[in-house]
């Protein structure tokens, strides 16, 4: 997969692109810890500003509500851990694309919700949205993401350590 | 089997005798689902409960354990449905919608606003005043304000005194969103405006047992299904009003007036 260049060392191995994964490798699971922190404590809170979107029916949004944080930390730990990069960037990219598709949808049918990325959400008080943020915010990550998925080996990485 | 890259791995390579990759990845996936079936069971048994965590607020009402049933307070459409201000309006003239949460500060804001001009149109029968009060600021404040100030609220209306007592609500929001109000601050609104004698017994009584926090629940959980994302929310005959001055508002029911 990687390419094949006559000035590497190392057929395959690039040392500074390793160190650029490593660091959107700790980039996206350190939001994703972060953000999977901040709401584990209030879950129904999380199903509430699931909710709020109103793209799910009302049980399954609050299930996902339920089940997101934990999520995030898991794949956020995998991240920092640097282990089954290729995949846990997959899962981030997923989540990413996920989250980036319900803020737009909240936008284009003008909902006034809270994201509630980071704990939080649910109805705001119109006025006090900030979706264009989110979701630069959101679509840099995926980016970061998908990078990930296309080359997984960075430096400092326990999948290093792994056969 | 991957070498290391020259930028260096500084961790030692694993003994080839320990776990294979796949192991670990069975081990996490199993990690996974047990983790994401916990949280579900776990979030579901807090969502259920009709009193959200405590609050910094002290609350003396420890009897809202006590089991509320399904009561349905004076006004009511029916459990978990709006409050009806004035149920003998005409039927020809529309229904006005209001969905707000006590402790929501634009709220009060806007009862400041259009509190007076609803009362006028409710009192000469020119509009129908429905009020969803809803409580979801418990979970971003992580208090439990909203669901007693709406039970007492609902307590109120047994007496008859439902708008006063939102009033008084409004006007009494603490000084910094967050802070909810103690008992004795709930107790004050209804004394306030006028609840006393048997009738302020029968309103401690309600509030102590928490008889409407299932009500409340309910209410809000019913306000979410119907696509309330924002409030203040104000719909009239079904519609969305934005963006209109009390006189507008006047304006605007008039026109939907058959």
């Amino acid at each position: 997969m990687t390419a094949q260049r006559a000035q590497a060392p190392v057929a395959g191995t690039r040392p500074w692109l390793d160190i650029l994964g490593t660091l959107a490798r700790l980039g996206v699971g350190g939001v994703l810890v972060a953000a999977g922190a901040l709401k584990v404590a209030n879950l129904p809170l999380s199903a509430f500003a699931v909710r709020a979107y109103q793209l799910l029916p009302y049980e399954l949004a609050g299930y996902v509500g339920y089940a997101l944080p934990v999520v995030e930390l898991l794949v956020g730990v995998l991240l920092l851990a640097g282990l089954f990069t290729r995949w846990a960037a997959l899962a981030a990219g997923v989540l990413m694309a996920g989250f980036v598709v319900g803020i737009g949808w909240a936008w284009a049918t003008g909902l006034a919700i809270d994201c509630g990325c980071f704990g939080g959400g649910g109805p705001t008080e119109a006025g006090r949205t900030a979706y264009p943020l989110e979701l630069t915010r959101d679509a840099l990550l995926l980016g970061l993401s998908a990078w990930l998925v296309v080359r997984p080996r960075t430096a400092y990485a326990l999948d290093n350590a792994l056969s | 089997m991957s070498a290391p890259g020259p930028a260096a791995t500084a961790r030692p390579d694993a003994p080839r005798g320990g776990p294979s990759r796949s192991v670990i990845a069975a081990v996490v996936a199993v990690l996974a689902v047990v983790a994401v079936v916990v949280a579900i069971v776990i979030g579901r048994a807090a969502s259920t409960s009709p009193e959200p965590t405590s609050s910094a607020a002290p609350s003396a009402s420890a009897s809202a354990q006590a089991d509320p049933g399904k009561a349905v307070p004076t006004g009511a459409t029916g459990f978990g449905g709006p409050l009806v201000v004035n149920p003998g309006a005409p039927a020809n003239v529309p229904t006005l919608e209001v969905f707000e949460d006590p402790q929501c500060p634009i709220c009060a804001q806007f009862e400041a606003a259009y509190g007076p001009t609803i009362a006028a149109m409710v009192k000469a029968n020119q509009v129908k005043h429905v009020v969803h009060t809803m409580s979801f600021l418990d979970l971003n404040l992580r208090n439990d304000s909203s669901n007693r100030a709406a039970n007492a609220a609902f307590c109120a209306a047994d007496q008859g005194k439902f708008v006063p007592y939102m009033q008084a609500v409004y006007a009494g929001q603490p000084a910094t969103e967050g802070q909810g109000w103690t008992d004795e601050q709930l107790t004050g609104f209804a004394t306030g405006v006028g609840v006393t004698g048997t009738g302020l017994d029968q309103w401690k009584a309600c509030v102590a047992a928490g008889t409407y926090l299932a009500h409340v629940a309910a209410l809000e959980t019913n306000s979410e299904k119907a696509g309330v994302n924002s409030t203040p929310t104000v719909k009239l005959n079904g519609q969305k009003l934005t963006n209109v001055t009390p006189d507008g508002l006047v304006a605007a029911v008039k026109a939907a007036t058959r």
